[in-house]
Parts: structure tokens; sequence; C-alpha cells
């Protein structure tokens, strides 16, 4: 068995991987955290809990309808995005004009009535779900055990981000979506729809998220509280890597996930603080995040 | 034909801040007309009205005869407003040509906009700059970008705000003939202006206004014996 830098081959990349896949997660859920904070100014709370929705749909389309994974891998996210505009319709518009800690504590609100919902339902130990059969098993790369699975998770992820990125900064779309940031009323004096844009966007990044939770439903338990879990780390990234950028997002997002991966090899006491850690960090060198834009 | 504008006693707050006293005001199709006052007389806030930019309104206001006091601002642009605003918007983060883009064809009352070539001819420096980002453009290139996008849409109603602020004297002459210009194709056009010498040769008709509400208007013939009522009032 051979060793690198005092550890055992096998391990090193194992976890370099599972870094790379906790990383995906911290990508796409980042990336609709900052677009939807860069044009409705709300900190979305409820961002682990709609992961969660996700993750549940997948579990239930499954379970109820007998839909497989890759029907609900593209169904579950425009359900959470649809229900994720009807939040914003009914009860986020009104909270534009106020300061964004009340869209925080609202949102928390709605975190907690989720969560708790399904937590009344299904209990905290989590439903199993199983990886689709096309994508079980693995290839021995000798120096490592690849599981198809989790390649895929990292490549979606990249893909969906990627995709995410190109729509915002190359369409005609995205620079109405830009422009709409920076100064919306001014944006609606030319005659574009800008609370449908809105509606929208929210529900883009919510969806993200729908889909982010569907990849995670075989790799994690689908649990209630699967969403709380992660949704304080990915506070912590969106802080790191700074609002302003989307590719900022995406390469925070999965350095992190490195980062937090390697520690679990080389530091285990560290691994759950090492992301908070960087965060100080970055807050006293650079306060407005690594790709984040100096107001 | 019905006016391009017709605004009858409106209010408009800003939160709890009421404004706008009963403004009255009537703009035929193709006149140019401009709105003279101090700071705070509510000349800017008459503009943002019109858009439905405030945070509230009564009252009725008529443009090109379809009432606009119940719609929100999307609508009423698509009456075919353009609005320039005092700070002029450019956005930062898209390249001049993309800023030049950004508003939509207007649909509705609106006329057919200028074509993309048509802008460029009237704004040759615009071509040039295409590809800087906004914000790098010069102040009297923004303001000329800051119209000319208006122009594209096919908005035939121009809300213009103080955009002769700040530019040297040789940028304000180019403004004027493009307003000219604007005017002999059969533009209406509201500016709100503080530069009096540079609005007063381009005017069909003059506005003063003071506390929200409009307190002396005339046509420009009557300019010689107005002018010291003006004094008076703009305390120039």
């Amino acid at each position: 068995m051979t060793e690198l830098f005092g550890v055992p081959v096998q391990a090193l990349f194992g976890q370099l991987l599972l870094g790379l896949v906790n990383g995906s997660f911290y990508a796409i859920l980042s990336l609709g955290l900052a677009v939807i904070f860069g044009l409705l100014n709300i900190i979305n709370f409820a961002h682990g809990a709609l992961y969660m929705l996700g993750a549940f749909g997948a579990w239930m389309g499954l379970q109820y309808f007998g839909l497989s994974y890759w029907a609900m891998l593209v169904l579950a996210p425009v359900i959470v995005g649809l229900f994720g505009m009807l939040l914003e319709r009914l009860l986020l518009r009104r909270l534009y004009k106020l300061d964004p800690l009340y869209g925080l504590l609202l949102t928390f609100g709605l975190t907690l009535l989720i969560e708790g919902l399904f937590r009344s339902f299904y209990g905290v130990s989590g439903q199993p779900y199983s990886t689709p059969p096309l994508l079980q098993g693995g290839v021995d790369l000798g120096f490592m055990y690849l599981p198809l699975y989790r390649i895929w998770v990292v490549v979606a992820s990249v893909l969906a981000c990627l995709l995410t990125w190109l729509a915002i900064e190359k369409t005609r779309m995205g620079a109405l979506l830009r422009a709409g940031t920076e100064n919306p009323k001014l944006v609606e004096a030319f005659g574009v729809n800008v609370p449908l844009m809105i509606s929208l966007t929210f529900g883009l990044g919510v969806g993200l998220a729908g889909f982010a939770g569907v990849l995670a439903a075989p790799i994690l338990q689908v649990s209630p509280l699967m969403g709380s879990n992660l949704i304080i780390v990915v506070f912590a990234v969106v802080v790191i890597g700074g609002m302003g950028s989307i590719l900022g997002s995406i390469v925070t997002g999965l350095g992190l996930g490195v980062v937090e991966g390697l520690a679990k090899v080389f530091w285990p006491q560290a691994s759950s603080t090492v992301v908070f850690i960087a965060m100080v960090i970055v807050l006293l060198v650079r306060p407005a995040g690594l790709f984040g834009k100096e107001s | 034909m019905s006016a391009a504008l017709e605004i009858s006693d409106l209010h408009a707050w800003y939160g709890e801040s009421h404004v706008l006293h009963g403004v009255q005001m009537k703009v035929e199709q193709g006149q140019v007309v401009t709105l003279l006052g101090r700071n705070g007389a509510g000349r800017t806030t008459t503009l943002r009205a019109i858009l439905n930019l405030t945070s509230r309104r009564t009252g009725s206001i008529r443009i090109q005869g379809a009432e606009s006091i119940h719609l929100p601002t999307y609508r009423v642009a698509h009456l075919g407003v353009g609005y320039c605003p005092e700070e002029r918007g450019i956005f930062a983060s898209l390249s001049c040509e993309e800023n030049l883009l950004l508003p939509p064809v207007l649909g509705g009352a609106a006329r057919g906009g200028m074509s993309l070539a048509e802008i460029y001819a009237m704004f040759p420096n615009l071509l040039e700059r295409r590809r800087s980002p906004g914000t790098r453009l010069s102040g009297g290139e923004q303001q000329m970008l800051a119209v000319a996008r208006i122009l594209r849409t096919g908005a035939n109603l121009l809300l213009l705000d103080e955009i002769s602020e700040g530019l040297a004297p040789v940028i304000v002459q180019a403004l004027g003939r493009m307003i000219r210009t604007l005017k002999s194709k059969g533009y209406t056009i509201i500016m709100v202006e503080q530069n009096f010498r540079f609005a007063a040769p381009l005017a069909d008709h003059f506005y003063v206004m003071e506390h929200g509400q409009i307190v002396e208007q005339f046509p420009a013939a009557q300019l010689p014996q107005k002018q010291a009522v003006l004094d008076s009032l703009l305390g120039i």
C-alpha cells in the first residue's frame, strides 16, 4: 500500500473525491443563494429546506408514483422552483423594501415550518434511496476506486453551474437580470416586467437547490434535517466567495469542499470547523469575499 | 389627435411625504416643453410620477389618450414613454452596446424604434466606444448613451431629466443639436432643466414649478414679457 504525505493513497484520493462531491453541493447552493441575494436582497435561509424538498421529492416520486431517479431529476427542481415562486409572490415580495434581516427571519421561520412538517411525517432518521442502476458500481483506477455515481454528481453539478453562468453572463435575459440587480426601477421604466423577472429568478435559485437535493438523495440519507446540516456551511461559503461573482461561487464551493475533504485526512478534528476558520480569515483580510465586488 | 400627455390634479407621495400638490399639464404631440424651478420644487418627481416611480399617486395621467394612473411602471413604459433619469443610470456591469440594446422595443402605442444603424449614425462616438464598460464612458458619452437607448425602444414621449448637467459647453451644444433633430422627427419631449440658457431656445412651452405645483406657464412667444417673473421665481 503506497503512501503520500504519510497517508494511504487510496484514502487520500477517496477523500479528495468526497470533497469534490461536497464541494459540488456547496457550489450549487451558494450559487443559488448569491443570485437570489443579488436581485432580491433576500438572505434565503430556506435554501437548505428547499434542497431537502428536492431530495424528498425524488424519494416520494419513487415511493408513491414509481417515478425513476431520472424523471425526478427533471421534475423535482421544477416543483421546488414553482413552490419557491409561490413563496416569493405571497410572502417575500412584502419584504423587499426592508432590511435584509427581515428576509432572513422569514425564511428561517419557513425552514422551521417545512422541516417540522416533514419531521412529523417521516421522523428524523433518513429514508434510504438507492443509486439508479445506470450509475451503480465504479471503476478501479489502481490508486483509488472511483464510484460512478460520485463522478456523476460532480459532473452534473459543474454542468448546472456552468449553464447558469452562461445564462447570466452571456444571454440577453442574463443582461436584464444583471441590470435589474443594479437598478430595478430603471429597468422597469424601460418596460421590463421586473416583478416577474424577480419571481423567476427566485424560482431558478431554489430550483438549483432542489436539483442538488435529487443528486444528494442516493448519497446521503433523505432526512428532514439534511438541509439544516448543510446550510450553515453554505452561508460560510457564500461569505468567503463573495456575493459578486457567479464563477466565484462555483470555484469557492468546489475549493472549500476539497479543503474540507483534505482536512478529514490530515487533521480530522478540524474538518468540521476548517470552513469557518477560512471564513474568519477572509473576513479579516478581504471582507467583500475572495471574488466579491467592493461596494 | 389626443395630446401626448395630459396630467390632471396629480398628487404624489414619497412614503409619508406629500410631494406633488395637484399638478396640471397638457403637452401636445411634437412639442418640446421645459420644467423649470428651484431644487426641490418637484420637477424630477413629476417625471417619476408619470412613470409611477413614486410611492403613491392620485389624479389622472393620460398618455396618448390612455389613462395610466392605475398602471404599473412597466406598462406605462409601453404606452411609449422613454425616461432619461438625472443620474443617467448607465449599468456598470454591461458594455456600452449592451446598455444600448438592453431596453426592449416597446409594443403598444409606441412607434417603431430607431435601428442600431440609425442610432450609431446619430451618435458616432457610441459606435467607437461600444465595447467599453458602460461606466468607463465620459460624462457626455454616458448622457448620449442614456438618450440613445430610449430612442431605440420606439418611445415617442421622452422625459429628460437634467441632461446638460455637469457637461462641457461643447457637449451641451451637441445635446442641443440632438434635441432639435429629435423635435424635427416629431418626438414629444419634456425637459427638466436647471440650465435656462440651454433649455430656452429649444422649448415651445415653459412651466415653472414651486412646492409641488405649477405656478406659471407660458408659450415661448411670451418669454420676453415673462422674463421678470422668471427671474423672481427662479432666483437667477
